[in-house]
């Protein structure tokens, strides 16, 4: 495991682990942290979203700075106290040892409620990466800043504000039938893996990201935007524009040398709405046919729904569950039949297009032998 | 629009997988899961509930949200609308057969399904084997 891009999906993996249906969550923070975008997360609370955010930083290695604001919050809760000494001297400096400005990865909740002193210097990190307060200027080493919110603000100003977030991502809690999957994880989850990639990854996968050409697919790009617009999904200029980033930082998390059409689906995670997002996925389901990752297996599924990004996940869960068996033997039994399951059920086990046979037989013999 | 019912819910089986499917029935826990057996002379079984099991050669159902009353293949791809789909099957249909599994030759009804304890198992196999 040498290069860059096989680090952080090992990243991903790990962070990943035990955390049922928040894959995409993580992924897309990676996503976002390569693209130098941020990410806002809407959902109700007790979704696993800060979890999702803490193990990705964890795995990055990266300095994670983590906050609840509030109504009340001040500013120096966020980007720190004013040095008193240098106050005395008559120079306003804030002391930001271990806060906001200087986090590499960052995770607000209920970031709307800050107010508007916290908003517009926040606005300044977000936009520029830097600091400016009193006599302090400083060039933040901010990757991503994840905001999470139960609902998008109605306020114009806040709309432009949540507007630097080009990614987002909507949450529901689980479904039914994965209850019992979430209580098995949440009983065993292990917070305690240590980084398998740096910041220095991702910051040579952006380097090598920004470095692409992307010739091949602007004309793809410009049709999906075109879709959207047609069908009244907001997608404004500025966001057009940023579709590019994010494509580009797919496609070299992906390891690919250009982006392809594989590498297109981020335009649906760039609609600002839940509907808008629902209908992206319906109105470019043609155009993103092809649309696939390995190293964002799920974050491209949801997206795209392609059988292409289907066959992926499924061929990952199963090598999950062939290379890690559990010791019960019933609980394996079910795991294994889960994955035939999800196999079979979206895929014929004859036809060879998908590339699964291999595993499916591979998952069939394990489960005679358990 | 197309659309499919792509999480599956519903097993569906019938020749030797269906004789599977039964055995795999008999030899876990099937606490949780319902069937039925078609009167036909191909009978199909259809298993439904959590955890459902898989079995070589099953075939698997879905539902659409705007039609809960109606099973389909989960890859089976429909150009009606699902509300369109499921009023045709239910009127083919007898009062208290809903809800229906829309299979390739046949429309199993699923009301007068079960839940599936060891007796009822061992009693379809019996069943089956004579078939």
């Amino acid at each position: 495991m040498t290069t860059p891009s096989a680090r952080l999906r090992a990243a991903i993996r790990t962070a990943s682990q035990g955390l049922v249906a928040r894959e995409a969550l993580v992924e897309l923070v990676v996503l976002a942290a390569v693209a130098r975008e941020h990410l806002l997360v809407i959902g109700p609370p007790g979704t696993a979203k800060s979890e999702a955010v803490r193990r990705a930083s964890r795995a990055l290695g990266a300095r994670r700075f983590e906050y609840l604001l509030g109504r009340f919050s001040e500013p120096s809760e966020l980007f720190g106290t004013v040095d008193l000494q240098a106050l005395q001297a008559g120079r306003v400096v804030t002391d930001t040892t271990g806060m906001l400005p200087e986090a590499e990865i960052a995770f607000l909740d209920e970031v709307f409620l800050g107010s508007t002193a916290i908003l517009n210097t926040l606005l300044g990190i977000l936009a520029e990466r830097r600091f400016r307060r009193g006599h302090t200027d400083l060039v933040c080493p901010l990757r991503v800043c994840v905001g999470a919110s139960n609902a998008l603000p109605d306020d114009v100003e806040l709309q432009a504000f949540a507007d630097r977030f080009v990614l987002r991502v909507f949450t529901e809690p689980l479904p039914d039938p994965r209850l019992e999957e979430l209580l098995e994880a949440g009983w065993t989850r292990s917070s305690s893996d240590g980084p398998t990639a740096t910041v220095e990854d991702v910051d040579a996968l952006a380097e090598t990201a920004r470095a692409m050409d992307l010739s091949s697919v602007r004309p793809a790009l410009a049709k999906a935007v075109r879709i959207l617009r047609s069908r009244g999904v907001e997608l404004s200029d500025r966001r057009a524009v940023k579709l590019q980033t994010l494509v580009a930082a797919a496609a070299a998390l992906a390891d690919r040398p250009a982006p392809t059409l594989a590498d297109l689906w981020p335009v649906v995670y760039a609609v600002p709405t839940e509907e808008g997002q629902e209908v992206a996925r319906e109105a470019l389901e043609a155009l993103l046919v092809e649309a696939e990752s390995p190293a964002l297996v799920a974050a491209a599924l949801e997206a795209s729904r392609s059988p292409a990004a289907r066959a992926r996940a499924v061929a990952e869960a199963a090598e999950m569950v062939l290379s890690a068996p559990t010791d019960d033997a019933e609980g394996q039994q079910l795991r294994l039949e889960g994955v035939l399951r999800d196999m079979d059920a979206a895929f014929d086990p004859d036809d060879p297009a998908h590339g699964l046979r291999e595993v499916r037989t591979r998952l069939m013999a394990a489960l005679d032998a358990s | 629009m197309s659309w499919r019912a792509e999480t599956p819910r519903a097993i569906a089986a019938r020749g030797e997988a269906g004789r599977r499917l039964l055995r795999r029935l008999l030899d876990g826990p099937p606490a949780g899961l319902s069937g039925v057996v078609s009167e036909a002379q191909d009978p199909w079984i259809v298993v439904w509930g959590e955890p459902l099991p898989w079995v070589d050669g099953g075939v698997f159902l879905g539902i659409s949200e705007l039609a809960p009353s109606l099973y389909v293949p989960t890859r089976r791809t429909w150009e009606l609308p699902p509300e369109l789909l499921q009023a045709r099957a239910l009127a083919a249909c007898e009062p208290g057969d809903a809800p229906v599994a829309w299979l390739d030759d046949a429309l199993v009804p699923l009301g007068p399904g079960r839940p599936l304890d060891g007796q009822v198992l061992e009693g379809l196999l019996a069943d089956w084997e004579r078939t």
